[in-house]
């Protein structure tokens, strides 16, 4: 059976190319362009994988997202990546990946996302989960 | 159309309590120290037996100003400044208490006769710098003019008696000339220096308003940035994710005329992500981006970041060189601040370096100060403009030609960054032959 990955970002171009490069390993991807739905979604679905944009409604909404991940029981063990723009986070980031404790999230991938790199860090981090 | 004058919309208040209170305690000050001429001032009348002065009468005065500064001292030390109109108070008390002292001294001294009766000028320039309304200094010179006047009278009239210097005279005449060139004397020196203090304080007031409106601008300025590159940011992205996808992960025959243009389209938005990513990195505040300062080992990063740039090098044939780094001791800087500040650096450097160049990466330290030096072989910047490289959006005339693309803002992002690390950042550089960028941390 395929891995089931889930794209929550609220770029539909985005989303597309994603989808697009994770189909070529034959992954099967569902989505959705907006948090809260999402969140419906993916404990409807349990994917193996949650790829998760930042910036959505509000700057940091990706992070409240996953903080509600990390505390449901049901869905909390899904990994995260997230995908934080160009250089704009970097001071957040940074301080995030510092405080391991307030990390709610397994990786972290800079926009724009090369398709290679996306490929590898999906594949790593599905082979840890 | 003539420009309007600049107003300032708020009113900057240089008059508060607290200022009133820095005014107090330096008139504090300056008492100790006219008490010390005092005494010496009297020493020296006694020791040289200059003149038949009351000596006790003398050191009495000196006594009272030491305790009264002893008091005075006590009592702003117990209270914190709170209200405008009590420190006003004690100021206004502290120079009439003087004045009372100071009309003592020039009675054991000889009256109007008596030089000393000039200090009473000073007083009318400290109130004229202290008290915001020009009144305030008209009565301070009310009060002299009073209490020398009344201390004359009472000579004249022999209430009191005149310690005068074996003159025993005192004529009516002189007495009105020298109180006439007085009265004038006071109130002409409290005009002009009211005056010149409110023309003054006008110009203060205008300079602070004119700066807080600058900042406020160059705020907008970089908020506007900051929403720019966001908004353009998006669009940029979805178009290289788009053309990445076709290029890379589909499997299909372009034709090679195609995919040359996709590349081309590639690169182009690559360029563009980098503007962004510059001016975002610019419109920080830099508080928001301030990280703890921990200790950064140098000789650790830099070669981190070198072998990161090795292989862009290598494409351009440019040799990476770096000397062994000495420093193993770290020092406090923000990491994340340092890292970007050597990425930034050894990129332009090998940017502006043409094809089989050199570039090599220094460090040094002496007692004060811990130094990086990047030196290239590149196209190096003309010396008129090399004070301006560093402002933003600058890009010197052979840079432009050199590298079509740039955003103008890599050394500003530099220098602010060194800046706020309380560094300083240097450029040595001659046409043709090469730029060495100098930074230097201190080390305390």
């Amino acid at each position: 059976m395929p891995k089931k990955i889930m794209i929550i970002d609220d770029d539909i171009d985005l989303v597309e190319a994603m989808r697009i490069t994770l189909e070529t390993d034959n992954y099967e991807v569902i989505d959705a362009q907006e948090g809260q739905k999402g969140l419906e979604i993916l404990k409807k679905e349990k994917p193996d994988l949650l790829i998760l944009d930042v910036m959505m409604g509000t700057l940091d909404e990706g992070f409240h997202i996953a903080y509600q991940i990390r505390n449901d029981e049901e869905i909390k063990d899904i990994p995260i990546l997230m995908i934080t723009a160009v250089g704009a986070q970097t001071g957040f980031k940074f301080d995030m990946q510092r405080d391991e404790d307030f990390l709610p999230v397994n990786e972290f991938i800079e926009k724009p996302v090369n398709p290679q790199v996306l490929l590898d860090t999906v594949k790593r981090n599905l082979s840890v989960a | 159309m003539p420009k309007e004058p600049f107003q300032p919309s708020i009113k900057y208040s240089f008059y508060t309590p607290n200022s009133l209170r820095r005014k107090n305690l330096w008139l504090i000050n300056l008492r100790w120290a006219s008490s010390i001429a005092l005494s010496i001032f009297i020493l020296v009348l006694f020791l040289f037996k200059l003149e038949n002065y009351p000596y006790p009468a003398l050191i009495g005065i000196v006594v009272v100003l030491l305790v009264f500064n002893s008091l005075i001292l006590f009592y702003l030390k117990k209270r914190n400044p709170k209200y405008l109109r009590t420190e006003e108070n004690i100021v206004f008390a502290q120079i009439v208490v003087d004045y009372i002292l100071l009309t003592a001294l020039t009675h054991f001294t000889g009256g109007i006769d008596s030089p000393l009766h000039l200090i009473y000028l000073f007083y009318i320039i400290i109130a004229s710098v202290i008290f915001e309304k020009k009144y305030q200094a008209f009565i301070i010179a009310g009060v002299a003019v009073l209490l020398l006047s009344m201390l004359v009278l009472m000579e004249y009239l022999q209430i009191l008696s005149h310690y005068s210097n074996g003159v025993k005279v005192y004529n009516i005449s002189d007495i009105i000339i020298a109180l006439s060139v007085f009265y004038v004397t006071i109130f002409t020196s409290t005009y002009i220096g009211v005056t010149l203090m409110m023309r003054h304080k006008k110009v203060k007031n205008l300079i602070f308003a004119q700066k807080e409106e600058l900042e406020k601008t160059d705020k907008e300025k970089m908020l506007f940035f900051r929403f720019v590159s966001h908004e353009l940011k998006s669009p940029i992205i979805a178009v290289q994710s788009a053309i990445n996808v076709v290029l890379d992960v589909m499997d299909n025959n372009l034709k090679p005329k195609a995919r040359d243009m996709l590349e081309r389209g590639r690169k182009r938005t690559v360029q563009m992500i980098d503007i962004l990513k510059d001016l975002v990195s610019l419109s920080y505040e830099e508080k928001e981006e301030k990280h703890e300062p921990e200790l950064v080992v140098p000789c650790e990063h830099i070669p981190e970041v070198i072998d990161y740039y090795r292989p862009i090098a290598e494409e351009k044939n440019i040799q990476l060189i770096e000397t062994i780094c000495k420093q193993r001791k770290g020092f406090q800087l923000d990491k994340f601040v340092f890292e970007n500040i050597i990425t930034n650096m050894i990129s332009n450097a090998v940017r502006y370096t043409p094809n089989g160049g050199k570039v090599t990466i220094k460090t040094d330290l002496d007692d004060d100060y811990w130094y990086l030096m990047i030196s290239d072989t590149g196209i190096g910047i003309p010396k008129e403009e090399q004070k301006q490289i560093f402002k933003e959006f600058y890009r010197a005339g052979n840079a432009k030609k050199f590298e079509a693309v740039g955003t103008g803002l890599g050394m500003s992002i530099i220098k602010k960054m060194v800046e706020q690390e309380n560094g300083e950042v240097f450029v040595e550089s001659e046409i043709g032959k090469g730029s060495t960028f100098t930074v230097r941390f201190p080390l305390k």
